[in-house]
């Protein structure tokens, strides 16, 4: 299944080229994690379909990621 | 002294056949709170409660109502930081002519400020930042008053800061004390607008008491905030405090928070801006 991930902040340069991972089908926010040489601590907030979402959601095709680090600047 | 000092206000205006609103400028204001023993602020709420417009709040109209500038000028507002964000937001929050506005921050300011904190000048630093923001908004909104508490607010002293506010605009850096901010303000039943930014990176949401929100990004320390990576920049800054002061007083005003369990982010290196769900 196609995922479209954008990874955001300090981890934009982690977002795959083009924008898009081909994923098997059951993987989770966290398996796909690898693909994008991030780890679960790199991660704070996790949002599929604009939707606050956890490492642990199962992806479906079509699914748009997007994954922010801690921003706290002011 | 006139029995009815609102009489004897009405007596200074002027209409604006433009606007179709009476007006009374600064001066006639000025007069009129002298002899009448009241401070500035006091004679703005006295003008519109009379429907008289202070020019200097003209231009308000008619984005905003008579009925809404009233709102405004009797509304008071807990400002926790005056730095990058809190600047900013001071200096739109007092334009607007929120009547009262309480600014918090113990920092002082620094060389390494200058790239973005409005308040900041090279002949300021080492001054307190609340200060720094209390005296410029004397001279550029002098209907509205502007309090500075020139220390870091903590538990031990947010609750007495919280007393009679209608929002208060979280413009901390870093993550350490948001999230106590978020529990004392919703002990006092009282909304907070958040922001935090990184880089071309600017977030903003609002949480109602009770909800979490924007909120759930500030857990930790702040050893991994992306603003140490990235550092900030002032399109970012001045960005997001500008959407949370269009929060805020739109809050003031009608009692609702667009961006309540929500984050709006905008990523000024590709001007994408996109609204996530968090509640």
């Amino acid at each position: 299944m196609r995922i479209h991930v954008k990874c955001f902040a300090t981890l934009a340069d982690h977002s795959p080229p083009g924008g898009f991972l081909e994923l098997a089908e059951g993987a989770t926010v966290q398996t796909m994690l690898p693909d994008l040489g991030l780890g679960p601590d790199d991660i704070k907030l996790v949002f599929i379909n604009s939707r606050n979402s956890s490492l642990e959601n199962v992806l479906a095709d079509g699914d748009q990621v997007g994954l922010f680090p801690a921003v706290g600047g002011g | 002294m006139s029995a009815d000092p609102g009489a004897a206000l009405a007596a200074l205006a002027v209409h604006d056949p433009e606007r179709g609103v009476r007006t009374v400028g600064l001066e006639g204001l000025q007069a009129f709170c002298l002899e009448h023993g009241l401070s500035l602020p006091q004679g703005a709420r006295v003008a519109v409660n009379q429907a008289l417009m202070p020019l200097p709040l003209l231009k308000n109209l008619h984005a905003l109502s008579m009925a809404d500038q009233a709102k405004l000028l009797h509304a008071s507002v807990l400002l926790v930081g005056a730095g990058g964000l809190g600047g900013y937001a001071l200096e739109l929050l007092s334009r607007f002519g929120v009547g009262r506005i309480t600014v918090a921050d113990g920092d002082v300011f620094e060389e390494s400020n200058l790239n973005r904190q409005l308040l900041s000048s090279a002949d300021n630093l080492g001054q307190n930042k609340a200060r720094a923001g209390a005296k410029r908004a004397s001279r550029t909104s002098p209907l509205v008053s502007v309090e500075a508490l020139d220390f870091f607010l903590d538990e031990s002293n947010l609750c007495a800061a919280l007393g009679d506010v209608d929002i208060v605009v979280d413009a901390l850096g870093g993550i350490r004390f948001r999230r106590a901010l978020r529990v004392a303000a919703s002990q006092a039943g009282v909304p907070v607008v958040g922001a935090a930014v990184a880089g071309w990176t600017a977030l903003v949401g609002s949480e109602l008491p009770g909800q979490t929100g924007i909120s759930t990004m500030w857990t930790g320390s702040d050893a991994r905030d992306a603003e140490r990576v990235l550092g900030s920049l002032a399109p970012a800054a001045c960005l997001a405090a500008s959407l949370q002061a269009a929060e805020a007083v739109q809050y003031l005003i009608t009692g609702d928070l667009r961006l309540a369990g929500r984050m709006l982010h905008a990523d000024l290196s590709s001007f994408a801006f996109t609204l996530y769900d968090l509640a």
